[in-house]
């Protein structure tokens, strides 16, 4: 294999292959690396994949590995239940179909890939990459870093340090079969004490099988499967069921990076924990930032520019249309998680669905925290504080 | 001290290399960790708590 293109792309998850994608359509000479031996495999995520996400990628979701959902409901530990019927549909899919299909996009646009394939080394153009015992070095006008939330490159590259636990959610799930579905084609989320700071999901994949998996703040005492496994124990509809898959995962409820570029070099994705804190889904906010980093790209590759002053804008866009949200959204999780099971009660019976719309709306959110502050004047000093 | 992975119970979910304030850990088809400062920084973000001090 060569080892000189226009892109190395780090990394084939939904944010790599959609960057490569576009890429590649453009005309650029495209390489993809990825660690795993398997595109998509193993699965880190609750697998639950909005509308939007399709809509952009061109894929077209299939019932053997998608599941639609219709309606999500917002649960208390008292059983107090909010429900809200999705806007438009969504999906819970296999992320190992659905990632290899973003990858196989990639390569029918003429992008190349090698899989099992792991990034030991990055100086500025350039990747060292180790393969059954085989080390080789490509270079690339341009490496993006789409790694996940190792964000290897990102730190060689001095863009970003390690994170503290607590920015990070550490997941635990089991797929079961044999789940005695109450609502069908439903997305479940239990808030409370059950899973401190984060909540447990039932995304269902069948009308009998499910994800069922839960996130806790990452400097929680006990570790999320001892959670999970404490909450499956206390359900009568889930005690019987069989377990088909046992994944586990730290996601980023972070702020994102500050330096999203730098000569050369691009981060996009979870590497650049674009995530949103709220709900801790990426898939969504993978693509949008890889959209407007591919854009950047081919302009910037086009005029053979590609110093960090060229990717700027790239970094300034997304900022401007997601980052900044982020930010806020940070706020609010840490406001969050010091709810008592008894203020999600309260909330959940009490539930607007304009207060979600709020979450994704930069003015929204300081009015959210301030609907909190009434409501809890105990929290009224770690309240005012986040809202300066 | 150093930390130590559990193979059996890690299911290379790479939350410890992340935590990592001194890029010990890494990933690759397994965990390995070079250098550790013993730092516990990695520890709790184990879902499964694979890591332990030794």
């Amino acid at each position: 294999m060569k080892n000189k293109f226009d892109v190395v792309v780090v990394g084939a998850g939904p944010a790599g292959s959609f960057f490569s994608t576009h890429l590649a359509k453009a005309g650029f000479d495209v390489l993809m690396l990825d660690r795993r031996r398997e595109i998509g495999i193993p699965v880190r995520c609750g697998e639950g994949v909005g509308i939007p996400v399709f809509e952009m990628s061109g894929i077209k979701p299939h019932t053997d590995w998608a599941y639609t959902v219709k309606e999500s409901h917002l649960i208390a530990k008292s059983g107090a239940r909010a429900k809200f019927p999705s806007s438009k549909p969504g999906w819970v899919v296999e992320r190992r179909v659905f990632d290899k299909l973003l990858a196989l996009k990639a390569l029918d646009a003429g992008a190349n890939l090698l899989t099992g394939t792991t990034v030991t080394g990055y100086q500025k153009g350039k990747v060292v990459a180790e393969s059954f015992h085989n080390k080789q070095e490509f270079t690339g006008k341009l490496v993006i870093a789409a790694d996940g939330i190792e964000s290897y490159i990102a730190r060689m590259a001095g863009l970003c340090k390690s994170m503290n636990p607590h920015d990070l959610d550490s997941c635990f799930q089991y797929e079961m079969k044999g789940v005695q579905m109450e609502y069908l084609h439903c997305l479940e989320a239990y808030l409370g004490s059950m899973a401190p700071r984060g909540y447990v999901w039932i995304f269902p994949k069948a009308d009998d099988r499910a994800n069922v998996g839960l996130g806790v703040a990452g400097d929680d005492p006990l570790p999320a499967k001892a959670y999970l496994d404490a909450f499956i124990k206390t359900r009568e509809d889930l005690k019987t069921a069989s377990i088909t898959q046992v994944s586990s995962g730290n996601i980023s409820v972070s702020k994102p990076i500050e330096r999203l570029v730098d000569d050369q070099l691009m981060v996009i994705g979870t590497a650049a924990r674009q995530v949103s804190p709220i709900h801790g889904g990426g898939i969504q906010d993978a693509i949008q930032a890889a959209k407007i980093a591919a854009e950047v790209a081919i302009k910037a590759l086009e005029a053979d520019d590609v110093s960090k002053k060229r990717l700027m804008p790239y970094q300034t866009a997304w900022f401007e249309k997601h980052g900044n949200l982020q930010i806020l959204q940070y706020k609010l999780m840490n406001a969050m998680a010091h709810f008592t099971d008894e203020d999600f009660d309260y909330y959940l019976r009490n539930f607007k669905v304009e207060y979600l719309d709020k979450m994704w709306q930069t003015d929204g959110i300081p009015q959210l925290l301030k609907l909190m502050m009434a409501r809890r004047p105990n929290l009224k000093s770690i309240m005012s504080g986040l809202l300066s | 001290m150093v930390t130590e992975v559990d193979h059996e119970l890690c299911l290379r979910c790479g939350g410890c290399v992340i935590t990592c304030p001194f890029n010990c850990i890494f990933l690759k088809d397994k965990i390995t960790i070079t250098n550790c400062k013993s730092c516990g920084k990695c520890l709790k973000a184990c879902p499964v708590r694979a890591l332990h001090e030794k």
